[in-house]
């Protein structure tokens, strides 16, 4: 009986699969993902600009688009930022992610021995090993979450979205008070607006452009493309910058392979879980995959001079972690990181609501979305194997002219959201807050991710307070949302706890 | 290092605004909504003091580690905040090229004629992508 439910089960991902590909290698698809992972692999190579940024800017020009095209080229681009963000890392120290400073740590010292190459190597090919196993296990673990979730009700879905604002520990910046500050800072950003549930205005100050609340691509392209420039107008002259080109073959020898395979797998399996935990993301995952390199490293003193391992590991870790972190934002609606925040808002924009009944509702988009990350995995391996010089020579591109263009072509996407200059006046004071918050430590993916989650939040709020007539024990009397909110406050205390027990050991 | 004393009594006007307003949200008489539209802005207000309590008791003073041109970044902001003021009346074709010129210089590009020639190439395709391929009009301005 098991079996035939298996096999059952076995012949419908069959079938989902043949529909996803269908989708996937329709002429205009495969063309869409080229652009993706082209794209991704561009502004993961260009310090700066990230992939978060990049599916902002294009979100107004796929308004017209069909959904599984615009979300096939959405995917190419996350996974393309992460195969390309390495780049940056090895031959220039100045990694272009976040999620790549640990690959920076070995990558850079390997490049200054003329081992550029093998780093650069080990790098793809990792990324490759990682974003088809992610790819995998997204493909057999979101149905799985699915039916899980279609036992879900409001409170459950509250006590998720607190668990991934409270472990938003993961993307902090220089200290934990204040990634607790910049995720509030996005909540309050999402209260602007109009209550949907009594049409009251809040935070409008009377004026009408804020009525329909803040649109995602507005705080993002402030938060990350303006902040971004100014930051860089205010500290070019003093943030120097090191590099060194790309000498001899992009390839691995025998002894690279065996120090680099079982780096991979490791980098693989943690990047992955990493990914789906709420608030986790790719940065946490490298930083976990480094530490456990050099854990089990035979020479843990070669680890910041040039170990192969530094780079095979951290790389194979947020590669896998972008596919881990597809897993709840399509199984239950809920992103985990930046991008995936931002794709959430580009599911909003299209009518669509991730999460189970995404599944049965638009199986087409969904599968074809799966089958695409297939394809550009292959895709971004030739791209960024035999392609790397030319990848390389984007680092020639002058960052002044670079980053000018990122402002007039962010203005351009925001203003076209509605032709209104409204919106861009207010990405120009989103942008001034961003670089203040630089300028004072304050990390901004959480932000992002707060107001996103920010309105979702309080709506499930309400519904669970509606359902049980104002009974806050709702919380605590449904199993799960009690485990979950337990859970919620284990990741909130625990690494201050785990400081203070530290402390006191050493004391 | 020394604690962040500015930025604490910042973070605590800012919080306490915002949790001022939030306060002044009426509640509508007579709704059926269990938990009205006040209550989460209220919540929300009451963790931004609380973070900002916290910043202030264990942050030290991140901005000292970069030191900053702020008459870059403040003539860098003028001339963007001066394109969006413009970008309208005069046309997406004159101000982004001038824009882009402008700003790669004072970004630290001395390269004008390069920088020229490429934010004529830019601006030129993007507009005519936008304009001919995507149907999304731009301002035209006086050269339209």
């Amino acid at each position: 009986m098991v079996r035939l439910a298996d096999m059952g089960q076995l012949a419908q991902l069959g079938d989902n699969l043949a529909v996803g590909f269908g989708a996937a290698l329709a002429p205009l698809n495969v063309l869409l993902g080229v652009v993706g992972v082209t794209l991704g692999t561009a502004v993961g190579v260009l310090p700066g600009v990230g992939p978060a940024l990049t599916i902002s800017m294009l979100l107004p020009l796929t308004f017209g688009m069909d959904p599984t095209g615009a979300f096939i080229m959405f995917g190419g681009i996350y996974y393309g930022a992460m195969y390309g963000g390495s780049t940056t890392s090895i031959l220039v120290k100045i990694p272009g992610e976040a999620a790549s400073v640990m690959t920076s740590l070995d990558g850079f010292p390997m490049t200054r021995k003329g081992r550029a190459g093998a780093a650069l190597a080990t790098a793809a090919i990792g990324s490759f090993v990682a974003g088809t196993f992610a790819t995998v296990m997204l493909m057999l673990m979101a149905p799985v979450l699915v039916e899980v979730a279609l036992g879900f009700g409001p409170s459950e879905y509250f006590a998720l979205m607190v668990l991934a604002l409270t472990a938003l520990g993961g993307l902090s910046g220089e200290s934990r008070a204040k990634t607790a500050f910049a995720m509030f800072l996005g909540l309050a950003l999402g209260t602007i607006g109009i209550d949907v549930q009594t049409g009251q205005a809040r935070f409008t100050f009377g004026l009408q452009g804020l009525l329909g609340g803040l649109n995602v691509v507005i705080v993002t392209v402030g938060l990350f493309a303006v902040g971004e420039v100014f930051w860089y107008a205010a500290t070019r002259q003093t943030i120097g910058e090191e590099r060194a080109g790309l000498a001899g073959h992009v390839r691995l020898t025998r002894e690279d392979w065996k120090r680099s395979f079982p780096a991979w797998i490791r980098g693989t399996v943690i990047g992955f879980f990493t990914g789906i935990l709420p608030g986790a993301g790719a940065t946490v995952a490298s930083f976990l995959s480094y530490d456990v390199e050099r854990r089990v490293s035979k020479s843990p003193g070669e680890f910041g001079s040039g170990a192969i391992e530094g780079v095979a590991g951290p790389e194979a870790a947020n590669n896998a972690s972008a596919g881990g972190s597809l897993v709840p934002l399509l199984a239950l609606g809920i992103p985990g990181s930046g991008t995936t925040a931002v794709m959430l808002a580009a599911f909003q924009m299209y009518g669509l609501q991730p999460g189970p009944l995404l599944f049965s509702q638009d199986s087409g988009l969904v599968w074809g979305l799966i089958a695409s990350l297939y394809v550009s995995n292959l895709l971004l391996l030739v791209l960024n194997l035999p392609l790397i010089r030319l990848w390389v020579c984007l680092l020639q591109v002058p960052k002044p002219l670079l980053f000018s263009t990122v402002l007039a072509f962010s203005t351009l996407g925001v203003y076209t959201l509605n032709n209104n200059i409204f919106d861009v006046a207010f990405v120009y004071v989103i942008g001034v807050l961003a670089f203040f918050m630089r300028r004072h430590g304050f990390p901004i993916a959480p932000t992002v991710l707060a107001v996103v989650l920010g309105p979702l939040l309080e709506q499930q709020f309400r519904r669970a307070m509606a359902i049980s007539d104002g009974d806050p024990t709702i919380l605590l009397t449904r199993p799960l949302t009690a485990v979950v909110l337990a859970l919620a406050v284990a990741a909130a205390f625990a690494p201050t706890l785990g400081h203070y027990v530290a402390d006191r050991r050493r004391s | 290092m020394e604690k962040d004393r500015g930025l604490t009594a910042v973070l605590l006007v800012l919080s306490a605004g915002y949790l001022a307003s939030a306060f002044l949200i009426t509640e509508p008489e007579g709704g059926y909504a269990v938990v009205g539209p006040r209550a989460f802005p209220v919540a929300i207000g009451l963790g931004l003091v609380a973070c900002s309590l916290w910043v202030g008791l264990t942050a030290t003073r991140f901005c000292d580690l970069f030191p900053v041109d702020w008459s870059g970044v403040a003539l860098s902001a003028f001339v963007f905040l001066v394109y969006l003021s413009v970008l309208e009346p005069v046309g997406y074709l004159l101000t982004t090229t001038g824009f882009i010129t402008l700003e790669s210089r004072l970004l630290g590009s001395r390269a004008l004629f390069r920088d020229l020639i490429l934010s004529v190439f830019v601006t030129v395709s993007v507009y005519t992508v936008f304009n001919h391929f995507l149907g999304i009009r731009l301002p035209v301005g006086p050269v339209g």
